[in-house]
């Protein structure tokens, strides 16, 4: 019986099978990473909530603001951490005044040119209009993604 | 030197080899198919969709979409029926989308109402599309 060389073969059947391993994970990956990245909706969602605002105050007047989400049927809770919104009136710089209605932070990163592709900033949108001889300023802002899930 | 099996040794070697790459090509395929026909980010795409319909909504609206692609998509995809596809919880104010088998795409919308009679309608759209429709009421919760 001839047994040299046995182990070697072995071993060639173990490297195919790494190669394959490899083969199938670089295109797997590569499959997720070109059809998973979805479309970047934030900037639609934060226009949607300030239009929403806007239409509220308008519809209900500037009092609307003392319970505003309520009131402008917003959701709170799922507001909470992923969309910003502050409400100006009368005010020379929005972003950094804090005198208003604002519901969120970090309103300074609104307009930071270098959070555009990043999903953990917020998109924002500004609306501005005229309500009674006073201005209003409305910053809202989203960061909501997608989630997947198994079902 | 020993020739002997010679012939077999390589034959079977090439058998071994061809069998572990049928089973790599026949487990690699499907994801590759089922990532192409673009399920997933289409899911993507009308979870997102219909959650910005919802949220510039109004109680008392009937909204009607068109879900021609989605419903070929999940067809194609294996999705037993037409009720699985879109999902909305009024509770967590999501709407989830399944258009592969095993995952679906959720996504929220902050308007507080409540969707009712949400259900696609087969043939009903133009030129004989399918469609999803759906009534906006005051929330409930």
């Amino acid at each position: 019986m001839n047994r040299k060389g046995a182990i070697g073969e072995h071993i060639s059947v173990f490297a195919f099978l790494l190669l394959l391993i490899l083969v199938g994970v670089g295109i797997v990956g590569g499959v997720y990473i070109f059809y998973q990245s979805g479309y970047d909706a934030r900037m639609a969602d934060a226009s949607l909530l300030g239009a929403r605002a806007r239409e509220c105050i308008e519809e209900k007047g500037i009092e609307t603001l003392d319970n505003f989400f309520e009131k402008c049927r917003l959701n709170k809770e799922k507001m909470e951490g992923i969309n910003i919104i502050k409400i100006c009136v009368d005010s020379k710089d929005c972003v950094s005044d804090n005198t208003g209605f604002f519901f969120g932070s970090n309103f300074e990163s609104c307009f930071l040119a270098g959070g555009e592709g990043n999903k953990g900033y917020s998109r924002c949108y500004l609306e501005r209009f005229e309500i009674g001889g006073k201005r209003v300023d409305i910053i809202a802002g989203s960061k909501r993604v997608s989630r997947r899930v198994l079902g | 030197m020993n020739k002997r099996g010679g012939i077999g040794d390589i034959l079977l070697d090439n058998v071994i080899y061809l069998v572990l790459l049928g089973i790599f090509i026949a487990s690699i395929t499907p994801f590759v198919l089922g990532q192409m026909n673009g399920g997933d980010v289409w899911a993507d795409y009308y979870a997102k969709e219909i959650a910005k319909v919802i949220d510039f909504s109004k109680p008392g609206d009937k909204i009607c979409l068109d879900v021609h692609k989605a419903s070929e998509i999940a067809k194609n995809n294996n999705i037993r029926s037409f009720s699985e596809i879109f999902k909305i919880d009024n509770v967590k104010n999501e709407i989830c989308v399944k258009l592969s088998s095993g995952r679906a795409t959720c996504f929220d919308f902050f308007n507080d109402v409540d969707v009712i009679n949400a259900g696609i309608e087969l043939g009903f759209g133009k030129d004989g599309k399918n469609i999803f429709c759906f009534e906006i009421n005051e929330a409930s919760k």
